[in-house]
Order: structure tokens, then sequence, then C-alpha cells
């Protein structure tokens, strides 16, 4: 058999069969680094990452010198599981005996760049540089000798070797005239001597450019080299061309340090902003002085302005409290700023006193539609304060506080955002899908607040369209490494930095692999076509990129609240993956499955139910338990329950299929008894038991229109119920 | 407290609070990575503590007079406006331009003729009315635009702001010079 039937057989996905050939070509030529390459990549297509990665080892090992091989079938392999140290020493070896050419270097750099790998990035620059030398390759090679040697340790050889590398090849990158190109020449200062670098930026040359990069550098440079006098100069420079905070705070230290306390507020009088408010503050405090006074004096100037709340926070005490308990309120604002940190402060709230607050300012609605009302925040307080008691009804009573809010300014964004976590804990799972379309949640917002709606949407409200959007930006996860090498070409070397940072967030990131596994549920349960492939090639770090803060959560203790079960992490995704490869090993008859652990306290009981079922399977002794139903209340629960049910007998199905043998009557049966808990409590809904009670107390607040959004609600969870139920029968 | 701080790459999963704001463009990734790959110097943060709470995309282009820097989009989160930022943000953007390596003769921004609060804030910072772009704006191409400038150092004589052979036109838009639809 020939090579060419081998990748024949690769092209036409016959892997078993290329395997076969493969093992055979190895036998008979054990050093050739072209077949074990190809053993690499059929492993890979086969998900058995642990041999693949082995094979590739071997491969590097034996010196893979052909390009073409390393391109097709060791590179794809090593991109895919993010084994950075290992791709770059498959171009380290290749390039061993040869000096690059220019195509490998571009390859070598290329793949760099998709796994944001600076050493590698490093290594191709340089002998791009090699092949071809310009100012721009050179800036490029000092730049990632200056980025590689941030990562590295101390002892490390290079550590010491880089910064005289550097210098060197900066002087072929002279003269240095343009913003971009100082910034990676104070870059290599940095290496030699934090000093010289505060000198380079301090030299009128540089000052002249007014780039802002090189600025922020010079600050953090003196900051880090406690150069007070200098920072007190430059600051005040500073600060009389643009209000930053960073200055200011870098002139209450210098003034405090070098005693310069009368200069410091004579400079401080000829400033308005909400910056030297802080700022005066902040040198009480650094003064050991009572910074009450300061703070008076801020809440004077600022008191009335949206933001106060979160400014004065870092500075609230006892006595703050008591001196806000005298202000006069000069403005609506002002009175819910006070309420807002009051609410902070004692974690207390009067629900129908603020109700009532917000309903005697309704005449301060703004005239402009794109305005905010800041009563708005009124309702929030009241509605997260609900949502942090016992009360049984207290989901309703949120809603009903936040749909009064929305109803009346309907771009107010945080009360949507609660309204999805409500609607979805609630089971209505419509009402939450319109309130995150109307948030216009686009792009690389699924990224960060696609949890929203996608956390658990398996399993709870089965739906592609919901998962399908969060996956199409993933899709363009590798465009921000290619943009950073574009960066690069382009000399817009302060922005590299940025590119390899998201690229590497979006390249494992956490959402992604949690979204592609409610995506598999979904087609699980919707009876589709499922495929595993994805999920198994993904690497095994995963980055958080979700967005739990942009909320409103006043003492930053309500981001749990209607969580639709514990909050999924790297715990999660593993079992998952542990999970689909027992079911795997199974259908292609491997009865001996390593158990899946369900300890992990990132999953749900049903979770774990259904990880026990399918460790039955593994072990070639099935046996069936009860799904764990919790409650007759409607929530999210019993959608989770259901849906979990139904996936786990698709798998069960599935493999008894395999095995040519019917499936166990206990499925039937389990979702049988299922059905009538839901039939229970689909009665309960439609009595609307809550009803009765949220509606008197909506009205004992002057709340208007409750029956028509308790019954919307009601409405929406009947559609979910329905849909349950379909699944099930 | 609030800093001004460039703004780069990871910043983008760091602007919720600030893009889930009716007014605030989304756009694609791409988008963003141009921008920065193109005018790495022109793009600034607001930053509250370690809150993003603002930021300004700008861009510089044009030939010969019309060398100029242009607002992209400029935007502050909704709990942190009637503070100044929008404006430090623009002057910030004007001393880019006017720094020797950008050394634009006018900044200039497009906006609806018909939001008026924001034509009167450029008016504040320094911008002009220059020309009404007709049907610049809207899903039929029903509402106008503004085409606001502001003069700068390179400019003594304010040449950006009348109309002559160097202004570029674009042939895709129709424009409008006269005082009374500039008002």
């Amino acid at each position: 058999m020939s090579t060419k039937e081998i990748i024949a057989a690769i092209n036409d996905r016959k892997y078993p069969q290329a395997r076969q050939m493969i093992e055979k070509q190895i036998q008979a030529q054990p050093k050739n680094s072209g077949f074990v390459s190809m053993l690499c990549f059929v492993e890979f297509k086969q998900h058995n990452r642990e041999a693949a990665i082995e094979a590739a080892k071997s491969a590097i090992a034996l010196g893979i010198s052909n390009v073409p091989i390393l391109n097709s079938f060791i590179c794809p392999v090593l991109s895919a599981y993010g084994e950075k140290a290992l791709m770059n020493q498959a171009f380290e070896a290749a390039t061993r005996r040869e000096p690059a050419t220019r195509q490998t270097a571009e390859l070598w750099s290329e793949y760099g760049f998709d796994l944001s790998y600076t050493k590698a990035i490093l290594r191709a620059q340089t002998a791009l540089n090699k092949v071809a030398s310009s100012k721009e390759a050179v800036l490029s090679c000092c730049l990632f000798m200056a980025l590689e040697r941030k990562a590295m340790n101390p002892a490390d050889p290079e550590f010491k070797l880089y910064p005289m590398l550097a210098c060197r090849l900066l002087d072929k990158a002279r003269p240095i005239t343009a913003p971009q190109h100082a910034y990676v020449e104070a870059l290599v200062l940095e290496m030699t001597s934090k000093e010289k670098m505060a000198e380079y930026l301090l030299s009128p040359a540089v000052r002249a450019y007014d780039s802002l990069d090189l600025d922020v550098m010079l600050l953090n440079n003196l900051l880090e080299l406690e150069n007070w006098s200098e920072i007190f100069a430059y600051a005040q420079m500073q600060l009389s061309q643009l209000d930053s905070f960073n200055y200011w705070q870098a002139l209450v230290k210098a003034s405090v340090k070098l005693g310069k306390t009368e200069e410091f507020k004579q400079f401080a009088q000829g400033f308005k902003g909400h910056n030297v408010c802080i700022a005066n503050i902040d040198f009480a405090i650094e003064q050991n002085m009572d910074p009450l006074p300061a703070v008076q004096t801020f809440w004077e100037k600022m008191g009335t302005k949206a933001s106060a709340p979160q400014f004065i926070e870092p500075y609230l005490t006892q006595s703050v409290i008591d001196f806000l308990s005298t202000v006069s309120a000069r403005s609506f604002t002002e009175t819910v700023n006070i309420v807002k940190i009051n609410y902070k402060w004692t974690k207390q709230a009067d629900v129908a006193a603020l109700v009532k607050l917000y309903n005697a300012n309704l005449d301060q609605l703004p005239a402009e539609k794109t305005d905010y009302f800041i009563g708005d925040d009124l309702l929030l307080v009241a509605a997260v304060h609900i949502l942090g008691g016992t009360d049984s009804d207290r989901f309703y009573k949120a809603a009903l506080l936040l749909e009064t809010a929305q109803a009346n300014d309907p771009h107010q964004f945080y009360v949507r955002l609660w309204l999805v976590r409500i609607y979805r804990y609630l089971g209505a799972f419509e009402k939450a899908k319109d309130h995150f379309d109307a948030l216009r949640i686009r792009h690389l917002q699924h990224e960060s607040l696609g949890f929203l709606l996608t956390t658990r949407a398996g399993s709870l409200s089965p739906n592609r369209a919901i998962t399908r959007h969060a996956i199409d930006i993933h899709s363009k996860a590798n465009l921000t490494g290619t943009y950073a090498q574009s960066a690069l070409g382009k000399g817009s070397f302060t922005q590299i930095p940025g590119m390899l940072d998201l690229a590497e967030k979006l390249r494992l990131s956490l959402s992604r692999i949690l979204v592609e596994f409610e995506a598999l549920k979904t087609e699980r349960v919707l009876k589709g076509t499922v495929s595993l492939s994805d999920v198994f090639n993904r690497a095994s770090e995963y980055i958080d990129n979700r967005d739990f803060k942009t909320s409103f959560d006043p003492c930053g203790v309500a981001s749990h609240y209607c969580e639709t079960g514990p909050r999924q992490g790297t715990e999660w995704v593993e079992a998952q993956i542990a999970k689909e490869k027992v079911y795997l090993g199974v259908l292609r008859g491997n009865t001996t499955q390593t158990p899946v652990s369900s300890l992990s306290s990132e999953l749900t009981d049903q979770e774990k139910w259904n990880i026990e079922v399918v460790n039955s399977l593994g072990r070639g002794d099935f046996q069936w338990l009860a799904p764990p139903v919790n409650g007759d209340e409607l929530s999210w629960e019993i959608f989770h329950t259901g849906y979990t049910l139904c996936e786990t007998c698709k798998v069960v199905e599935d493999v008894f299929a395999k095995q040519k043998t019917n499936a166990p009557p206990q499925l039937k049966q389990a979702k049988k008894e299922l059905l009538e808990v839901i039939s229970t409590i689909q009665k309960a809904v439609q009595q609307q038991k809550y009803a009765k009670n949220v509606a008197k107390w909506a009205s004992s607040l002057g709340i208007k229109q409750a029956d028509r959004v308790l019954g919307s609600i009601q409405q929406s969870q009947l559609r979910s119920l329905s849909q349950l139920i379909n699944a099930l029968n | 407290m609030t800093s001004l701080l460039p703004f780069n790459a990871g910043d983008l999963l760091d602007c919720n609070a600030i893009n889930l704001d009716v007014l605030t463009e989304n756009y694609d990734i791409s988008f963003y990575l141009e921008y920065m790959y193109y005018w790495p110097d022109l793009l600034f943060k607001s930053v509250s503590r370690t809150r993003n709470v603002g930021y300004m995309i700008g861009k510089s282009e044009g030939a010969g007079l019309e060398w100029h820097s242009h607002i992209t989009a400029v935007t502050v989160d909704m709990e942190y406006r009637r503070l100044g930022l929008g404006r430090v943000l623009v002057d910030l953007l004007k001393l880019a331009s006017e720094a020797p390596d950008q050394n634009c003769y006018f900044m200039d921004l497009y906006v609806r003729t018909s939001n008026r609060i924001a034509v009167d804030m450029y008016k504040l910072f320094g911008f002009a009315p220059f020309r009404r772009v007709v049907g610049y704006y809207g899903q039929g191409r029903d509402q106008d635009a503004f085409d606001m400038r502001m003069p700068l150092k390179r400019d003594p004589h304010r040449k950006s702001l009348i109309k002559g052979p160097h202004t570029y036109e674009s042939s895709q838009n129709r424009y409008k010079y006269d005082k009374k639809s500039l008002s």
C-alpha cells in the first residue's frame, strides 16, 4: 500500500482502515515521522486524545522536516488540543537541521497566534527576520522578547539574554519615529533598567508623541520606581491637560510622600469635577485624617449625579451614613442615591415605601425616550430585596415590580436582566426569551451574557435557536488571532497584547463548551443527529468569560438569586465529557469504562442521576434508578427533571438498540410517573393559587395591571409545560 | 473616579453595562479589531475603578486638506452620564488628532439632525454643523445627518468649515450646505 492510499482513506474519513495501513507502515519503517504523524491525525479524528498526543510526541522526537506533513497532520491536532509547547517543539524540531524557510516561519507564526503563544510567535518572528529583515520584523522580535520575558522564570537563561539581544536588534530599527515604535523601545528598555525606561519616556522626543499608551506606561513606570518628585511634577502636568483619576491617585501619593500637602491643596483648588472630589477624600485618608469633611464636600458637589453611590462605595462608614441621614435631597436622583446607599449599608428595605416613592415621582419620567428614569432603581432595590427573602411568592412579586418599571421605561436593561432570570426560574421560558431578545444582545455579548438564556437550556427549554447565536460567535474566535497577526504586520504594537488576550479568552472559552453541551442535549432531546466530535476536541483548560457582575446588585449578594442549579464550571464540563466518553465507548462495544464522578457540587441532582445511569451502562450492569423529583411547585426543576429524563432515556435506548435488545420497561414507567407529577403541577398553575395573594399585595402597593402580568406568566408557564409533556409522550 | 486608558481588544468582553444601552450600537468583533489595528492610538476608554464606563473609537482618513480624524463611536455608561466623561473622551481624541503622528486638519462626526440634545452637546464641545447629509440614517434612509466638524491646530483659518474645491463628497450621498439646512 502507498502513502497515497493512506491519505485517500483519511480524506474519505475511513479512519479505522487508515489506521491499519499506517500501523503496518510504522512496523516496517519505525523511524518514519510521516507515518507517525498520520497516526496522530487518525487518533485525533477518533477522539483518542492521549494516543494522538503520544503519536505527536513520537513524530516530533523523530524530527518532522516535511512542512506539509506538519501542517496537515500535526498542527491541526495540537492546535485543537491547545498543546502550545508541543506545537512549538514541532516547529523547532522541523527547523533544527535546516534554517526555516519563509513558508515554515509564517506557518509557525500563524499557529503561534492561533494559540496566543508568545514563545512560538517570538521564535517564528526571529526566523522570519532572518529570512527577510525589515524594521517591522525587528520591532516584532523585540516586542515578543519583552512580552515573553514577562511570563518567564528569572532562572531561565533567556531571561538574562533577551534584554541584551533586544537592545542589539533594536539598533537595526532606528531611527524610531512613531509612537508605536517608541512603545516597543520602552518595553526593551524596561528589560534592561526601569530607570532607563523612565528616562526615555520622559525625553522630549517621546513626550512630543502625545501618546496615551506612552503616558500610561510612564506613570506606571514612575510608580514602580517610587520616583515621587517626578510623579508630583508629571501628574500635575498631565492633569492640566486631561482630568484622569490615575494621575490624581499618583499625585495624592506623591504629595503625601513628599510632604507637599499645601501644594496639593492649592493645585486641587483649580479643579471642579468628580475626580478631584474623590482625590481629596483619598488625600485625607493617606494623611490619616478624618475623611468625612471631604466626603461631605464630595456629596455637596456630586450627590445629585446617578454615579454618586458608586463613587462613595469604598468610603462608606457609619459616620457617612449618619451624615447622609441629615442631607435634605435637592433632587429625585439624590433621594434615590441615598436610598441605594442606605440599602447597601443596612441591607434592609421598606418595599411599600419604595413603591410609594416611585409612584409619587412618575411625573419625572424623562421626556426623551432614550433617557433613563432614576426611579427604576427604587423598584430594582425592592425587587432584589424581595428575591433575597423567603416568601414563597417572591418571584411573582419581584416580577410584578420589575414589569411595572419596564412598562414605564422600556429600555432599562437592568430590569430586563432580572426579568430574564426570574422567568427562567419560574419556567416561563418564552417570556424570558422575549426580554432577552429585547436586550438586543449581539455578537461578542453572547460570550459574556449568553449564559442568561443558555444555562442548562438543553434540559430546561430545548430550542435550537437559543444555542445557535452563542455558537456562531465562537466560530469567529480564530479571527482574533488573525487580526493580531495583521496588527503586527501593520506595526500596531500596542494592540497586540490585548488581541492575544482576547484570542486566548475565546479559544479557551468556558461559555463555548457549555453552550456546545446544551446544543448536544437539545439535539438529543429533540431527536436530531448528535455530533460529539467538537466537544472532545476542545482544550482541557477553560476561561470563564461570563459576566455575572453586570447586574443591579447593590449589596453584591444577589448574583446567585434565581439561578437554575449550581453554577457550572470546569468540573461540570469534565463530568459531561467523561460521561459522553462512557456513552460513546459503550456504543462502540467497550464495556469497561471508567465511571464518571458525580460528586461535583456543580452538578444538579438530576445531572448526578443521569451520570449514575450512564455509569451503569458503562459497567455493563444497567441499573435504573428513579429520577429525582423535587417539590410539587412549578419552577425550573420540573423541566430539568423532565428533559434530563428524556435525554437519559435516549442514551439508554441507543445502547440497547445497538445491542439489539428491547429498551427496558422502566423508561416508559418513569416517564409515566413524571407525567402524573407534571399533571398535578399543571392543574396548580391553571388554578394560579398564588395569584390571589400576589394581586392583593400589588393592589395594596398601588401597582396596576397585576392580573395582566400574572396571566401572561401563567400562559407562558403552561406553554412550557405542554412542550415538556409532548417531549415525554 | 474615572481614568482614561487605552482601549484594547481585551476590553471588549467588559463593556456590557455600556453596550446594553439602547443608543449604543454593538458591532461585529471584526469591526472593533479593524479599528484597533488600523488606528491603535485612537481608541480610549474611561474606567471607574475596574469597571469600563465609556469609550471612544476614532479613526483618521482623507487626503490633502481633508485629512481628519473621525469619531466613530463615543458612549458612556448610563450611570456615569452628566459627569463630562463624553467631553473628556472627545478632548482626548482631539489631543491625539493634533499629535505629530496624526496631525489632522479637523475632527468630524455624524449625528442625526433630529437628535437635538446630541447636536447641542457637540456644539458645546466645539463642533459646528458643516453640512447636512440627506438620507444618511434610517432603514429607508429617511433621516438626515449633520456632518459636524471641529477645526484643529493645523487649520488655524478654519478652512475645514468652508466648502471648497478640497471638500470631499461621496457619490453615494447628497449634501446641503446652505444656512437653513444647517439649523
